[in-house]
C-alpha cells in the first residue's frame, strides 16, 4: 500500500510539474476526495522541491538590502556598526541557521523602524536606537528581525503576492534567475517593503523573538517593552507611521505576547544587557 | 559633521528623563519583581504613576504619593510623549543623541532628512551596491559574537521555541 502510494504521488509530481503545474488549482478541485489527500501530499512536495535555495535566498536578500540602502544609507559611525553586528551575531548563532551569513546595519534614518532580507541582512534606524532603554530591547527587536529570515516571511509574501507562478518559474530555472534576478527583485521590493509582511508572521516573529532573546541569555520582556513604547506612539507620527502601516497594532501585539510568554518566562532571570554608554567605550576602542 | 559614538557618551552620560503612565486596570503592587513577592498595596485603574525600571514582566513604579513597587507591565500604558523627537530615556540611552546629531553617511548620496522613511521612499529607491558592500564588510564572525558574550555575562540558554509545531533547534555553537 505504501508502495502504491509512493508511486502514485511520484506521478502525480510528474504530471503536475512544469507548466501544469499553474493548473493544479483547478485540476485539484474536480479530484474525489481520497485522491485529492494524495494530490495534497503531490502539491506540498511540488512546493518543496521548488523551494528556493540557500545561495538564491542570499542573493535575492542582498537585492532588497541594496535597495533599502539606496532608500536611506548606512549611518556613518564604524563603532555602531561593529556593536549592532557582533550583538546580533550572538542572537543568530541561538538559532536553527547559526552559518547564514547574518549582517547587521544601522540606517541613517531618524524613523522608528528595523527590517530583514532573506538570507539574513537585519536593519535598525538610528531613530529607533535613539529609542532604546536598554540592550535587552535592542537584542528583542533584532530578534524579531532575524525570525522572519528563520521562518522566511518575505519568501512566503512574495509567493503569495506573486501567485506561485512567477517566483517558482525563477526559481526553477538558473538561466532565468541570473538574466532577471536584479530586475525582479528591484520590482519587488517596492511593494513588498512598503505593504509589510503577513499579519500572522508578525505576530510569529514575536513568538520566535522572544525565544531567541532568551536563548542568548536576555531578558525576553525587551520586545514586549519596545512594543509597549510603540502603543505610546500617535500612528500619525511620521516617524513612527510606516511602522503602524506596516505592522499589526501594538496593543494586539503585546495582548498575543502577554498570551504566549504567561507562565513560561516567570522564573527567567535574563540580563538587561549592558549600559549602552558601557558599549560606546567598549566598541570605540 | 560626523559626531564620533564616544563624544555622544561623554555628553549624554547620566541624563536619564523620567516616564510616565496610566495604569489600564486594577492592579496589585507588588514588593519585588515577581508574583510570589508580597502585595504591597493596589491601584485602581487610571492611577497616573512615574516608571522607573522594568525587570521581565515586571515594571517598577511609584505612585504620586510616593509609593514604590511593582506591577505587571501590561498592567500599565505609558503616556504618549509630547513629540516624535522626545526620546524616552529611562535607561539613560546614550544614544538618544542619534536623534539630533547632524549625521551623513560616507558614500550615501542621500541627505539626513528630518522625516522618517516612508512608503514613498521605499518605491523610488534604486539600488545601492557600493553601500551594501560597505555593509557586508561589518560582519562579524561568530567567533567574535561568542567571546563578546563571554565578557557580557550573557550565558547561552537552551529555550524551545513556544509554539509546538516548531522543530527549530539551536545549531551546535
Amino acid at each position: 500500500m505504501r508502495a502504491t502510494k509512493k508511486i502514485l504521488i511520484a506521478s502525480l509530481i510528474i504530471a503536475l510539474s512544469g507548466s501544469a503545474f499553474a493548473q493544479l488549482g483547478d485540476l485539484f478541485n474536480k479530484l474525489p476526495g481520497n485522491v485529492k489527500t494524495l494530490a495534497e501530499g503531490a502539491k506540498n512536495l511540488v512546493d518543496k522541491t521548488k523551494e528556493i535555495d540557500e545561495p538564491k535566498e542570499i542573493a535575492l536578500g542582498n537585492e532588497f538590502a541594496a535597495s533599502l540602502l539606496g532608500a536611506k544609507p548606512l549611518l556613518n559611525d564604524p563603532a555602531l556598526q561593529r556593536y549592532v553586528n557582533t550583538l546580533g551575531r550572538w542572537l543568530a548563532s541561538q538559532t536553527e541557521r547559526p552559518d547564514l551569513p547574518w549582517t547587521f546595519a544601522v540606517l541613517d534614518d531618524v524613523g522608528f523602524n528595523a527590517f530583514a532580507t532573506p538570507g539574513g541582512n537585519i536593519f535598525v534606524t538610528r531613530g529607533l536606537l535613539a529609542r532604546m532603554r536598554s540592550e535587552s530591547e535592542l537584542a528583542g527587536v533584532l530578534a524579531h528581525e532575524i525570525a522572519h529570515v528563520l521562518r522566511k516571511h518575505h519568501l512566503n509574501a512574495i509567493s503569495k503576492a506573486g501567485g506561485v507562478g512567477v517566483f517558482a518559474d525563477l526559481v526553477a530555472s538558473q538561466l532565468k534567475w541570473d538574466a532577471n534576478l536584479k530586475t525582479f527583485a528591484a520590482n519587488v521590493f517596492k511593494d513588498l517593503y512598503a505593504k509589510g509582511l503577513d499579519k500572522a508572521d508578525e505576530y510569529d516573529a514575536d513568538r520566535v523573538g522572544v525565544v531567541i532573546a532568551a536563548r542568548a541569555g536576555f531578558d525576553p520582556y525587551g520586545l514586549p517593552a519596545v512594543i509597549q513604547t510603540l502603543q505610546a506612539q500617535s500612528a500619525q507620527d511620521n516617524n513612527f507611521s510606516l511602522q503602524f502601516e506596516t505592522h499589526p497594532s501594538p496593543t494586539d501585539r503585546l495582548d498575543n505576547l502577554d498570551k504566549a510568554m504567561r507562565n513560561r518566562f516567570e522564573s527567567t532571570n535574563g540580563s538587561q544587557g549592558r549600559p549602552f554608554n558601557e558599549r560606546v567605550k567598549e566598541f570605540s576602542r | 559633521m560626523k559626531i564620533p559614538f564616544f563624544m555622544i557618551a561623554a555628553v549624554l552620560a547620566g541624563n536619564v528623563m523620567a516616564e510616565s503612565a496610566t495604569t489600564s486596570k486594577s492592579t496589585e503592587l507588588m514588593d519585588k519583581a515577581s508574583s510570589d513577592a508580597s502585595v504591597i498595596g493596589t491601584l485602581a485603574n487610571q492611577t497616573r504613576v512615574d516608571v522607573m525600571e522594568r525587570n521581565g514582566a515586571w515594571t517598577q513604579v511609584k505612585t504620586t504619593a510616593g509609593q514604590a513597587g511593582w506591577v505587571r507591565m501590561t498592567a500599565l500604558r505609558l503616556d504618549a510623549t509630547t513629540g516624535s523627537n522626545v526620546v524616552p530615556a529611562s535607561g539613560g540611552n546614550v544614544l538618544g543623541s542619534l536623534m539630533t546629531g547632524g549625521r551623513t553617511s560616507n558614500t550615501g548620496s542621500v541627505g539626513t532628512g528630518v522625516k522618517g522613511l516612508d512608503k514613498e521612499d521605499l518605491r523610488r529607491a534604486s539600488p545601492n551596491y557600493p553601500e551594501l558592500h560597505k555593509m557586508q564588510a561589518n560582519i562579524v564572525s561568530k567567533d567574535s559574537a561568542r567571546s563578546f558574550a563571554q565578557r557580557s555575562n550573557l550565558p547561552a540558554v537552551n529555550v524551545e521555541y513556544i509554539d509546538q509545531n516548531n522543530t527549530g533547534k539551536r545549531g551546535n555553537n
